[in-house]
């Protein structure tokens, strides 16, 4: 079974991780070339530090988060799906599955998917204004 | 004498599992009252570990938790019969029930455990319409009380129809 490197970041004072290979680049917090995003279901950064630049259809999006914490190596079993009742209820598809780590569950961000239903929110709302 | 009575009109739910003349039910107690679910849904009685919240999740999913390896979501059924939390504590208890594909984790104020009754004693619910008599599929009067029989599956497709957003 082969390893999965998970970058673990945290918002809002919870941990999430989000495979490694799906960031570009960490961005900080002044960095004007990334298209931020501030706030997602993950919640809103207290202290956004920095960002986790992805591809997102083709651009460069920046999820805000408080900190970054580091990549680690993990064996490909600790990562689970979410169970399917928890898939069907939650109102995203930007959760991808469950990373279990000590006593600890983190749930294992699919941030291209996290970032578009964000974007898709805030102009729901800018509608609504 | 009174507990030969006793035992020939609430025979052991176990060996009544699989007999044609009574069925098996799970008692748990919900809002107050005593709810069951048929028996043969429950796969285990299991203690909660700490319990994980998930983003953009509905008040009915308390989250997800650990046992023995396996992920498992936790649902308040009180969520979606009343709109109301089940007061959980340390150590609280959950069953583990499988319907159809969905296996899931349901947390009680009690559970109290198997009974068995007459298909005879289990009677149609009230009709239906938005409140608890939407998810019943029988109730029953039995020597502990009245008892109103969960339909788990329907239950579930409730709440998954609730979690799409509008």
């Amino acid at each position: 079974m082969t390893d999965r490197e998970l970058l673990l970041f945290s918002v809002d004072g919870k941990r999430h991780a989000v495979d490694a290979g799906s960031v570009q680049r960490i961005a900080s917090g002044r960095d004007p070339e990334a298209d931020w995003i501030l706030a997602s279901i993950l919640g809103r950064p207290r202290c956004p530090r920095r960002g986790l630049v992805v591809n997102v259809d083709g651009e460069e999006r920046a999820l805000a988060v408080d900190g970054v914490e580091g990549i680690e190596r993990v064996p490909a079993g600790v990562v689970s799906p979410l169970p399917p009742f928890a898939r069907a209820a939650i109102r995203t598809a930007g959760i991808a599955g469950v990373v279990v780590r000590g006593d600890e569950l983190l749930f294992l961000v699919d941030l291209p998917q996290l970032i578009r239903e964000s974007s898709k929110e805030s102009s729901l709302y800018a509608q609504d204004e | 004498m009174r507990s030969q009575s006793l035992q020939r009109e609430v025979p052991d739910p176990w060996e009544a599992l699989g007999s044609p003349d009574h069925v098996s039910l799970f008692v748990l107690r919900l809002l107050g009252e005593r709810y069951a679910v048929e028996a043969n849904l429950v796969q285990e009685v299991i203690r909660i570990g700490p319990i994980t919240r998930l983003p953009a999740a509905p008040a009915f999913l308390l989250g997800v938790f650990n046992h023995r390896g396996e992920i498992l979501a936790l649902m308040d059924p009180a969520q979606l019969l009343a709109e109301e939390n089940t007061p959980l504590a340390t150590g609280s208890r959950a069953a583990i029930v499988q319907s159809g594909e969905w296996r899931l984790a349901m947390v009680a104020e009690a559970l109290e455990g198997l009974i068995s009754v007459p298909p005879a004693a289990l009677e149609s619910p009230p009709a239906s319409g938005p409140g608890p008599s939407e998810f019943l599929k029988y109730v029953a009067n039995t020597r502990e009380g009245p008892l109103a029989v969960l339909d788990l599956a329907r239950m579930i497709d409730a709440a998954r129809a609730r979690s799409i957003p509008g």
